[in-house]
């Protein structure tokens, strides 16, 4: 059974993966603007969305991270508890927003920052003492 | 501006809800494949007993479709609003686990669900201004 306690290393890689994370949800914001303000109101609405969304080369670059997250959070799992490596995601919510801020140019106001800062706490109580040792990455 | 906003959130919803179905076949095939990971080699065999499951493969169609209402919901709200609002698939789980898997859910877990919830309104009254 793999321990409770989080290693350095484990650690640095636990905020990697964060942060590729946090990469690819910019990855997926750039391919949603490129598509303008597409209307979807039936299957050939849904389909023009779909192949507008294929088109764009954000979208497999945001796609190979996720892939990459989905490997190394795998491994993860096999040497530390998920209740051990789970609180660690709680931080994407602040690097998401931090980028959307600085990179996006999003406006966040501070009753936004007050509920991400629940929703991180939030994320980090519920996923402290998780009974199951295996779950796939948030 | 308010109807936009549901519109997202019950988007928003959708997708976690997807999340939730995802999650949960992939807990069942994980489970099912008993694999000690050590080394890149035993990575690759993980992953191959894994996708051997049909089951993981409609995992796998649930976080695409997950995917792409995000995308259709980020085509019309910030990042930061899609992505904390996102954070209810946590809620779903826990609800999921409770009254569909019958786990039982701690004390500690409920508060940790009700202040993912208060930060979800407070995300979502931030929006509607």
């Amino acid at each position: 059974m793999p321990k409770r306690g989080v290693p350095l290393a484990i650690l640095g890689v636990l905020f990697l993966n964060e942060a590729v994370d946090t990469f690819a949800q910019f990855c997926f914001k750039k391919t949603a603007l490129a598509q303008g303000a597409p209307a979807i109101h039936s299957l050939g609405s849904a389909g023009a969305f779909l192949s507008g969304v294929f088109s764009s080369g954000y979208l497999g670059l945001g796609l190979a991270a996720v892939a990459l997250v989905f490997v190394s959070w795998t491994v993860v799992l096999s040497k530390v508890d998920l209740s051990a490596a789970m609180p660690v995601t709680s931080v994407s919510y602040l690097l998401v927003a931090l980028v959307a801020l600085v990179f996006l140019h999003e406006r966040i106001p501070v009753l936004e920052w007050a509920g991400i800062l629940f929703i991180i706490a939030g994320v980090a109580i519920v996923s402290w003492e998780s009974p199951e040792p295996k779950a796939p990455p948030p | 501006m308010t109807g936009h906003l549901v519109f997202v959130i019950f988007l928003i919803a959708g997708t976690s809800v997807c999340d939730t179905v995802n999650h949960l076949g992939l807990k069942v095939c994980a489970d099912a494949v008993d694999f000690e990971v050590v080394g890149a080699g035993s990575v690759a065999r993980f992953a191959w007993r894994i996708l051997r499951m049909p089951l993981a493969w409609v995992s796998i169609g649930f976080s695409f479709l997950s995917l792409f209402i995000m995308l259709y919901a980020l085509t019309m709200a910030s990042l930061s609003l899609a992505f904390s609002l996102d954070s209810m698939h946590h809620v779903f789980i826990a609800l999921a686990s409770r009254f569909f898997l019958k786990e039982s859910v701690s004390w500690r877990r409920w508060l940790g669900t009700a202040s993912i919830m208060i930060g979800i309104v407070l995300v979502a009254l931030s929006g509607a201004n």
